[in-house]
């Protein structure tokens, strides 16, 4: 907010104080990912300033084989199948909501987003319920189906939302060239919506990389995952190790807004390039 | 499509026409089957995977077969008895001989722990019946029985055999709102020992409240600021909010476990400071899962509010200026109205989201700072409970489902986009 | 005789820069009478839109001054000023009822609930919306929503009304329309306007006076006669109406009027306002409306053989294009008649204008 010309007295006041109020706000929200950061470094076992020395020992607690590296091998494996499943399924959805009307439509569409509404301890307990019986409890295949069901919601909206810009006359157009219909969705809708279905995926990749509560319902120790191993660690016992994990998440997280930011702007240059 | 439309409507429909129609409604029949059929997939996994097993907690909510199944004779006498007076020889026998059969082969201890659910104790009582059963060899039972443990004259233990018969039961429904079905059916308040689960609600819903009230206490300052500032400023103060928002929950948990302990960095920093000669405790109470539940949630709130206050144009407010309006009554009668969806919307959302609310309280809270979602986990996970957890399940999910209206109401409404 | 006007507002010297180094608006001086129409006209980013939200109080003056009832508006915020604007996209409040948006200035100035009605009514039925006083912004035409600004910013009789370009929004048909009804509102209430417009047309239907702006610069200030058949200058005559230019020295002057010879040797009689040298540079000025094909009265002193290039039928008039003075882009407006009509491409003919609709400019 700019400060208004020509302010009175009471809002160069208010001005100032607004700002200093958010001010407090953008370090309440920021400050505590940051801070902790350098903790990771400590040469000490405190999880406080001031640091007593720089060594990178925490790190090499962190890649220890376990518990680190095998709950991340895990959470890799399960997260990248469930990437690859929520995208395929959740476009093919998408691509089916926009291109005709059905009967029930609406409904359909709040089905396919409803697990997002839904308590996740809920879901969980749904889950738990249905894999004690078909024997999914403590399997990899169990955690990766109910993950799918977590992530495909973003998938269906994000893809949803990107068709809901294209061009349709671009498909009647590669179709009135001679294209089937199949060549003219890989040649011409995939391309210019893959912006769309990649920003999708990453929502999907993270759901499933960042859930505990479902995987704590039905998976078992084989199927160990990283936020799992960060929940125990929590509760039981918190060492600066934790605090090295934390800090390569954090900058994951980074990677992935920066991967985000720069699709969005992408797509939404696609757009205005069009109307143009 | 208009042509064949138009020449149809000027009443000229001959056999040709009439064809061309039923060909273009065929066409558009085929479109939508074809449409449909990319949906089905994950319609039928969404169905069989996530709507089946949340429409099961319902069954499993009232679904009552433990004592049916390990003592299937009981059951049956008990479910005919009328519950005024101690039952009979008959019903007795049907006990002692049971009981005699669960316990050798080891089937009885499932029952026992159902039958606990009505009287604690009522396990333990089974199973040393167990233990002695051989000693009763032959009738009267009724005597036999009461001679081993004093408590089967006791016209309560049979009721809570009638009240565990099922094969369906409204006990866990009624347990979950503090409510119990009394032996002659009707509906009272349950024991004071075990009313906690209205506790549990209110918690859960004062909790959500004051969450809410700090997110919007402090995220409508922020998002207005977001709205409001030049392009790269705004930018950039929208990257500070999307951090977080992209950072994992459980790594924003660590963090403030790492800064509230007693020797974390909040303390330290205010020690060194002076503003305190001791330690605060701020976490394992409630000001931690305060702190911590806005931190993660109030991203959720700015974000709506800084989509809906985007869209706003910055003529509205000098419009107002120049028809004479002050900052304040500018704000009031112009700014903060057209901003309502949006602020609807994220609350809804933070209030949803913090209603469900399980990780954070379980690391951050104390004891007594633990919502539903906490009792859920605990009777699914601890004490294997299917029925208390689906009942309280429901109790959650029906709280979530009666904001969802507004919510819907409040999008549709601002047409609201997140992000 | 009619009275000295009373100055309203009065621009000092004004300047404005965002940047330190361009000036949007430069020199600006400049005097807005009391009950005049006077409209800012000029190419997008000439700095007219930023005059005025100067003047209503929305952008800082870099130097000089603007006044209002000669008191200095440095530091009187915009809520003080009592000026009503019509914004391009007229701004209505979306959650307010077209009664509560015009009601607003005066619920501001805390007027009695009985006034408010009586005064909100009789502006509605101003601008003849009398009966849509529930309805929403959303749910009304643009030319409604368009009154409902209007009304909204003449409610509370301002000193000055600032219209920013608000009829920019409509289609052409219904923009011509409200241009009257303004025009008429005007003239009724007498109160003082002062408004944006690139679209020249409306500037010289609607104003008393039209200020030209070009490059953060007054070009001329005048009324709508003065700038179009007396342009101060090349930028003016080919901004405003249709223009043929021709370039030349100027070889003789006698009096007002002067000869001046063209690139290829014709020479053509025109008059010059400003005084000129012999053999200076100059940009000759012709409406097409004034240029003849067959002329037969005495007074048309230049006098030209030209070929017919095109002609386009516009109804009313033809368009004729004709090569000319060794050039092919000389426009004439021919009114309809059998011999314009005749007309065809290869066709010689005949062509001439009087030098007093011929004016001498320097070249920009």
């Amino acid at each position: 907010m700019a400060m208004p010309v020509n302010a009175t007295r009471g809002q160069h006041v208010w001005y100032w104080c607004l700002r200093l109020f958010c001010g407090f706000g953008f370090v309440f929200l920021i400050g505590p990912i940051i801070v902790i950061v350098p903790i990771s470094f400590s040469s000490g076992s405190f999880l406080s300033y001031p640091l007593p020395g720089f060594s990178m020992r925490w790190y090499d607690a962190v890649v220890e084989p376990f518990p680190w590296m095998f709950a991340l091998e895990n959470s890799l494996i399960v997260a990248v199948t469930v990437t690859i499943i929520a995208t395929a399924l959740g476009t093919l959805a998408a691509y089916g909501l926009t291109r005709a009307d059905f009967p029930g439509k609406p409904f359909v569409f709040g089905l396919l987003i409803s697990p997002l509404a839904v308590p996740l301890v809920i879901t969980a307990l749904g889950l738990y319920f249905f894999f004690a019986r078909v024997g999914l409890v403590q399997t990899h295949i169990g955690l990766i189906i109910a993950h799918v069901v977590l992530a495909v919601p973003f998938v269906v909206i994000t893809v949803s939302a990107t068709l809901k810009g294209f061009d349709w006359n671009l498909v009647r157009a590669a179709e009135s060239l001679g294209a089937r219909p199949l060549a003219a969705f890989f040649q011409v809708t995939l391309p210019l919506i893959l912006p769309g279905v990649l920003a999708g995926a990453v929502f999907a990749f993270v759901t499933s990389l960042d859930e505990v509560i479902v995987a704590l319902f039905v998976s078992g120790p084989a199927q160990l995952t990283l936020p799992r191993q960060l929940f125990t660690g929590l509760r039981d016992q918190v060492d600066p190790s934790i605090v090295a994990i934390a800090t390569i998440l954090i900058a994951f997280s980074i990677a992935l807004l920066v991967v985000v930011e720069l699709l969005q702007w992408r797509s939404s240059r696609q757009r205005s390039a069009r109307t143009d | 499509m208009n042509a064949p439309a138009g020449i149809a409507g000027e009443g000229k429909a001959g056999p040709a026409d009439r064809s061309l129609e039923t060909k273009l409604r065929r066409a558009e029949r085929r479109r939508s089957l074809n449409a449909f059929l990319l949906v089905a997939p994950l319609l039928l996994f969404i169905v069989v995977v996530f709507a089946g097993p949340i429409l099961s907690l319902l069954y499993f909510s009232v679904d009552d077969p433990k004592l049916a199944e390990v003592m299937p004779l009981t059951a049956e006498t008990v479910a005919e008895w009328d519950g005024a007076e101690l039952p009979g020889e008959e019903a007795f026998a049907t006990v002692v001989e049971e009981i005699r059969t669960g316990y050798s082969n080891r089937t009885v201890a499932a029952a026992a722990m159902r039958l606990n659910y009505e009287i604690s104790g009522f396990r333990s009582m089974v199973m040393r019946t167990g233990r002695k059963i051989s000693r009763i060899e032959g009738p009267p039972y009724k005597e036999a029985l009461i001679g081993l443990d004093k408590r089967w004259g006791d016209i309560t233990y049979w009721r809570a055999i009638k009240a565990s018969a099922g094969p369906y039961t409204t006990r866990y429904l009624l347990a979950a709102v503090d409510l119990q079905r009394r032996w002659d059916g009707s509906i009272g308040a349950a024991p004071p020992e075990r009313t906690i689960y209205i506790d549990y609600l209110k918690r859960t819903f004062w909790i959500s409240f004051w969450v809410l009230a700090f997110c919007i206490a402090i995220g409508y300052p922020m998002a207005f600021l977001i709205a409001t500032s030049e392009k790269r400023w705004s930018r950039f103060l929208l990257v500070l909010v999307l951090l977080p928002f992209w950072t994992s929950l459980l790594v924003r948990t660590a963090a403030w476990v790492v800064l509230l302990q007693n020797k974390g960095i909040v303390n330290d920093s205010l020690l060194y400071m002076d503003f305190i000669d001791e330690p605060l405790t701020l976490i394992f109470n409630r000001t931690g899962v305060y702190i911590a539940m806005v931190h993660i949630l109030l991203p959720f709130l700015v974000l709506p509010l800084y989509a809906v206050m985007r869209n706003i144009p910055a003529s509205q407010m000098r419009a107002a200026a120049s028809l004479g309006a002050k900052p304040l009554a500018a704000f009031l009668s112009v700014y903060l109205p057209q901003t309502l969806p949006g602020l609807g919307a994220g609350c809804i959302l933070v209030f949803i989201l913090s209603l469900g609310f399980y990780i954070t309280p379980a690391l951050i809270g104390g004891a007594s700072d633990q919502m539903l979602s906490y009792l859920i986990a605990e009777f699914a996970t601890r004490t294997g409970n299917w029925g208390m957890a689906s009942a309280i399940a429901i109790l959650l999910l029906l709280s979530v489902a009666a904001l969802y209206p507004i919510y819907r109401g409040l999008v549709r409404g601002g047409s609201l986009r997140l992000g | 005789m009619a009275p000295e006007p009373e100055v309203l507002v009065r621009f000092r010297d004004v300047e404005k820069t965002y940047d330190g180094r361009v000036n949007v608006v430069d020199r600006l001086n400049l005097e807005i009478c009391r009950g005049e129409f006077l409209t800012l006209l000029g190419p997008s980013g000439s700095g007219k839109t930023t005059i005025l939200l100067m003047l209503a109080g929305f952008e800082a003056v870099t130097a000089g001054d603007i006044a209002l009832n000669d008191r200095s508006l440095r530091n009187v915020p915009p809520f003080r000023r009592n000026m009503g604007i019509v914004f391009q996209n007229y701004a209505l409040f979306p959650h307010k009822s077209v009664f509560q948006n015009v009601a607003f200035p005066l619920v501001q100035r805390r007027n009695s609930k009985s006034a408010i009605r009586q005064k909100v009514e009789a502006a509605l039925r101003m601008v003849d919306l009398s009966g849509l006083d529930d309805r929403r912004p959303n749910q009304l035409s643009g030319g409604q929503q368009q009154r409902v600004a209007l009304a909204r910013a003449l409610v509370f009789e301002p000193e000055i009304v600032l219209m920013d370009e608000p009829l920019g929004a409509l289609d052409k048909k219904l923009r011509e329309q409200m241009q009257i009804e303004i025009k008429h509102l005007h003239e009724e209430l007498g109160m003082t306007v002062a408004y944006v417009t690139h679209d020249q047309g409306e500037a010289l239907t609607m104003s008393d006076r039209v200020a030209i702006m070009n490059e953060g610069l007054i070009q001329q200030v005048g009324s709508p006669h003065e700038v179009y058949e007396e342009p101060a200058n090349a930028f003016v005559a080919n901004f405003i109406g249709e223009n043929n230019s021709f370039e030349g020295r100027i070889e003789s002057i006698s009096g007002s009027e002067c000869a001046v010879r063209l690139a290829n040797g014709d020479v053509v009689r025109a008059r010059s306002a400003t005084p000129r040298a012999k053999g200076d540079a100059a940009v000759l000025s012709l409406r097409p409306e004034r240029l003849v094909i067959d002329p037969d009265a005495d007074d048309v002193a230049n006098r030209f053989g030209a070929t017919v290039v095109e002609v386009i039928y516009f109804g009313a008039h033809n368009r004729v294009r004709l090569a000319m003075t060794g050039r092919d882009d000389i426009i004439a407006l021919a009114p309809a008649s059998t011999r314009s009509d005749a007309l065809a491409p290869g066709e010689t003919v005949e062509v001439g204008w009087s030098p007093k609709h011929c004016r001498v400019l320097a070249p920009e």
